[in-house]
């Protein structure tokens, strides 16, 4: 929903950043590969739900974005990881 | 859903069942786009994955550190756009301003940030077609990806000036802020996935 009871705030966007920042930090001196794959997850999740509202969007939306971007990211791993490997 | 929401959820000239119609657009144009990227980001993991030579060491190749100021520049901008998003809600225009162009200013930093690395590619031996570090399709991947980076950087910075000078005094201010910073936030967004699957893995 557009409107709602828990509009983010300058406070919200800013503590966002400092985690954003965390995030990247841990990324580039940890950089295990659960790491880097969880950070990655994080800092798209950050920025698209809290940043872009996604979050606070219409369901219909929401759905819309997430699944066209997902399903057609999966189909293209799904196809070209194992042709990849087997080179 | 209570009958107070129905109105706001009702198709008409200015929206699609509750949803601007300029924000739906900017976000179906985004779909679009992370497809774009998603394609090339899978390009490069397919030359990778098999690739029959070793790939290239990324940290003999980049300045790491210098990678992550860039990168907190970008996240900073992204910060700076949110607040502008959140000024023009409040109506407050001379803070909506000043932090659009803060945002602009940042990308700006990360576009010179950007050159001044791809200056020492080239000046290293990246071409778009060889390097000396090793498979080709490194270097091609290289430019390609931070390149098509770049110019929605580019793009954005010049939305952002034309909002930040044309569109603040029209009614629906907010709403184009809004936009404007979902393309700005979009291109951050591409820059976690470019940062993390070349600079970091």
């Amino acid at each position: 929903m557009t409107t709602t009871h828990s509009s983010p705030t300058y406070r919200t966007y800013w503590g966002a950043w400092l985690i954003l920042l965390a995030l990247t930090l841990t990324m580039v001196y940890v950089g295990a590969p659960a790491i880097l794959v969880g950070g990655i997850l994080a800092k798209a999740g950050i920025i698209t739900l809290l940043y872009m509202h996604l979050w606070h969007e219409h369901r219909r939306l929401f759905w819309t974005v997430l699944l066209g971007i997902f399903l057609t990211s999966a189909v293209l791993v799904a196809l070209m990881v194992p042709d990849a490997r087997a080179m | 859903m209570s009958l107070a929401h129905a109105p706001a959820l009702a198709t008409t000239e200015r929206s699609f069942h509750g949803v601007e119609w300029r924000k739906l657009m900017m976000w179906l144009f985004l779909v679009t786009d992370a497809l774009l990227f998603a394609g090339f980001l899978g390009g490069y993991a397919f030359c990778r994955l098999a690739s029959d030579r070793p790939w290239p060491d990324r940290t003999q190749v980049f300045d790491l550190g210098f990678i992550t100021v860039m990168t907190f520049a970008l996240i900073t901008s992204s910060s700076t756009m949110a607040s502008a998003v959140l000024a023009a809600r409040n109506g407050n225009r001379s803070a909506t301003r000043a932090f659009l162009l803060a945002t602009a200013t940042i990308g700006l930093l990360f576009l010179g940030m950007q050159a001044f690395e791809w200056t020492h590619f080239i000046e290293d031996g990246g071409r778009p077609w060889e390097n000396p570090w090793g498979v080709p399709g490194f270097s091609a991947y290289f430019f390609l990806i931070t390149g098509f980076h770049g110019t929605h950087v580019l793009l954005g910075v010049l939305v952002l000036l034309l909002t930040a000078t044309r569109s603040l005094r029209r009614p629906n201010a907010a709403e184009m802020v809004e936009v404007t910073g979902l393309y700005w936030h979009f291109v951050d967004l591409v820059w976690v996935f470019v940062f993390g699957c070349f600079y970091l893995i």
